[in-house]
């Protein structure tokens, strides 16, 4: 399946031994054992916050305040569900924060910066295709999506970047937001058809 | 194969991972336009998704974040140490500061200070008059006639 397994098919076990014993010196302030912690999963937390926040929100650092909430609440970290799960709870949280406090409808970057990184939504093309007319379709589909997922309600924005652009399964995202998983699913089918929409309409 | 295409519905059922009917299913495999339309939005999600950031930028965070983090705990241990110090002393001067002595003193003073032999001696003293015992007799006679010795010991 295109897609789907190089965004979705992640970590999301329970929390392995490795991690336990991670969390455990972390908690008794052991500072290269926290390292590793991080290392391991802080990519679901740049993924949320450069997601969820708009592109000139100061992303870098809204990063580094939630990996330091997840270090300053180690103590509270259970166990029972994933610690990337957990990791996504407290990104969720911080971007939910500086959204209200920025009283702004947060809006995705769309022409300048993302695309920049990228070089542009011509991926979608199949190899070998260099049809100019299905490039600049396929364009405008990646551009529909990107203000499509921007303008969704909060809580269908959440489920729907932490599903397709973190790669949550949805019982971790279900545990994350501190929702039951079919509300989880009920707000990804509402998210998914209206953006798949915006994209067919903008790529027929 | 069960010619009908996927409807809405169906559609979105997969594109949210969850499972559709077993001929659904299949018909979805065999069939190049459902497994197209499915396949296209993921390959528009891909392209929308932001890449991951450079890890030089993954590093920075993750090192402030260590850094702020580190300086806490170091700050909470040494006010960890300083409570436990401040309470050891405290708990050493509790007893000087409430009677005056240490410990070690007044248990020197219990021993020296034995109330049983006191009690001994002064009844020995008691039961003897007391004046006779510090002088002699004609002195005492002279100074206190015998008639006028109450014996609650006043002129």
């Amino acid at each position: 399946m295109i897609g789907m397994a190089s965004v979705a098919a992640r970590e999301w076990q329970r929390v392995p031994d490795e991690d336990g014993k991670l969390i455990e010196a972390a908690r008794g302030g052991d500072m290269s054992a926290a390292d590793e912690l991080l290392a391991r999963h802080e990519l679901v937390v740049h993924r949320t916050c450069r997601h969820l926040l708009p592109h000139d929100e100061d992303i870098e650092g809204a990063v580094q305040e939630a990996l330091l909430r997840a270090l300053k609440g180690l103590s509270r970290f259970t166990g029972e569900g994933s610690f990337a799960g957990w990791l996504a709870t407290i990104a969720v949280n911080l971007c939910r924060d500086r959204l209200r406090r920025r009283r702004l409808v947060p809006l995705v970057p769309l022409e300048n910066d993302a695309d920049g990184e990228r070089g542009g939504p011509l991926g979608v093309l199949p190899a070998g295709d260099p049809d100019p007319e299905r490039a600049a379709m396929a364009r405008q589909a990646v551009l529909r999506v990107r203000r499509e997922v921007a303008e969704l309600p909060e809580r269908q924005r959440e489920v729907f970047t932490l599903r397709f652009f973190v790669g949550m399964e949805l019982d971790a995202i279900a545990e994350a937001l501190g929702l039951d998983v079919g509300t989880v699913k009920t707000h990804l089918h509402r998210a998914v058809r209206r953006v798949r929409l915006a994209a067919e309409e903008a790529m027929p | 194969m069960n010619e009908k295409h996927l409807n809405e519905d169906e559609l979105d059922l997969v594109l949210c991972g969850e499972g559709l009917p077993p001929d659904r299913a299949l018909h979805l495999v065999g069939c190049h336009a459902c497994e197209r339309r499915r396949n296209d939005f993921l390959a528009v999600l891909e392209e929308a998704r932001i890449d991951d950031p450079a890890a030089a930028v993954v590093a920075t965070a993750r090192d402030g974040a260590l850094q702020r983090w580190g300086a806490g705990v170091g700050r909470q241990h040494r006010v960890r140490w300083w409570l436990a110090a401040a309470a050891v002393l405290l708990l050493t001067l509790l007893p000087i500061l409430r009677h005056g002595s240490s410990p070690t003193t007044r248990r020197q003073e219990q021993q020296v200070f034995n109330p049983d032999q006191v009690l001994t001696e002064v009844d020995a003293m008691l039961s003897q008059d007391p004046l006779t015992a510090m002088t002699s007799e004609a002195v005492v006679d002279t100074v206190v006639p015998v008639g006028n010795v109450s014996w609650q010991g006043g002129a």
